[in-house]
């Protein structure tokens, strides 16, 4: 291999590497409470990808519900809707916000006794930067 | 300001306050800033029996009275149905005159009969407004109500999805009258504020 050509290889190998540490940052993570008989609650937060490359949040999990979904409320024909969405994109240098009558987590079936205060840890697999786990506060 | 702009201004206020009057009278259906309010359009309501959070019947007679908010929705549901009792309850305590407020009475009428039996439905009224009354039927009796209101749902259960399964609804608020008239709506989204200047208005009228 010429020498130019070993240059741009080595370039392009040194590059590569800092695309795949996106950097992801959670914040502002809660879950509103619901009196105990209902099996299942919705968690809010706001996801920030500072990293040059576009990230895709793949799956949740949390050791308090049996699982955790990414579910939409819109409005449609006059009709109030709710789906589920199987990924979230977040854009390079983008942020995306998780919020009550919006995009948020659908967390079912509790594992536990769920109050005011507690807060539950929550698994986030994103397909670059990989498991970031954090704590989501219930709030009233 | 001289005094012929200010016979001009009062006339002018006359004038405004004349056709105002005009407006709300009118046989016609009134757009408040979110409620379409029937005025002499209110029609009857065919009967229908719920079964409220008490396990008391909640029938045409029951609204007879009061001027009541009916908004439809399910407890299995922690996104939007929150936010709804949030801003009911914010609306209500957004109406300055408690003797207005006294005349008004919020329903939770679940279109989901199956998971939100009375008890359900008296725990997530105890939760967020002891005030409201909640309350359903079975589907045979509740489309009584809802087909009359134009109120549609749609539950998404299936064999995979027996329990968390979504319940699509109409948004609007149903508004009677105390003489237990269909006699308006508001339509999503729902502000508190502005639901509650509308309600004020109708509430001092009549």
């Amino acid at each position: 291999m010429p020498a130019p050509g070993r240059s741009l290889l080595l370039l392009i190998l040194w590059i590569l590497p800092m695309g795949a540490n996106a950097e992801i940052v959670i914040s502002g993570a809660w879950i509103k409470n619901l009196p105990p008989t209902i099996p299942m609650r919705a968690g809010y937060l706001d996801i920030s990808n500072q990293g040059a490359q576009s990230e895709r949040l793949v799956s949740l999990h949390s050791p308090s519900f049996e699982k955790v979904e990414i579910h939409r409320s819109f409005e449609q024909d006059g009709l109030s809707k709710m789906e589920m969405l199987p990924a979230l994109s977040i854009p390079a240098a983008g942020r995306i916000r998780l919020q009550p009558g919006a995009r948020h987590l659908m967390l079912i079936d509790p594992l536990q006794d769920i109050s005011i205060g507690d807060q539950i840890e929550l698994c986030l697999e994103f397909e670059k930067a990989g498991t970031k786990c954090i704590n989501m506060e219930v709030r009233k | 300001m001289n005094k012929s702009s200010i016979v001009l201004v009062v006339l002018l206020a006359l004038v405004a306050g004349f056709i105002g009057s005009l407006y709300l009278n009118s046989s016609k259906p009134v757009k408040l800033e979110s409620a379409l309010w029937f005025g002499e359009q209110s029609r009857a309501l065919p009967a229908f029996v719920l079964v409220d959070h008490n396990r008391q019947n909640l029938d045409n007679n029951r609204l007879l009275g009061k001027w009541s908010l009916l908004f439809f929705g399910y407890t299995n549901c922690p996104d939007i149905c929150p936010l709804s009792m949030q801003t009911l309850s914010a609306m209500v305590e957004a109406i300055e005159q408690p003797e207005l407020r006294d005349r008004l009475q919020i329903y939770f009428v679940s279109v989901d009969p199956e998971r939100d039996q009375p008890e359900q439905l008296a725990s997530y009224m105890a939760y967020f407004n002891p005030a409201f009354i909640g309350a359903s039927a079975a589907a045979e009796q509740l489309d009584v109500l809802t087909r009359s209101l134009g109120i549609a749902y749609q539950i998404h259960k299936t064999a995979e999805d027996e329990r968390s399964y979504g319940v699509d609804h109409s948004s609007a608020i149903i508004l009677t009258n105390p003489a237990a008239e269909y006699a308006g709506l508001f339509s999503a989204p729902h502000d508190a504020s502005v639901m509650a200047r509308d309600m004020t208005i109708i509430l001092e009228r009549y």
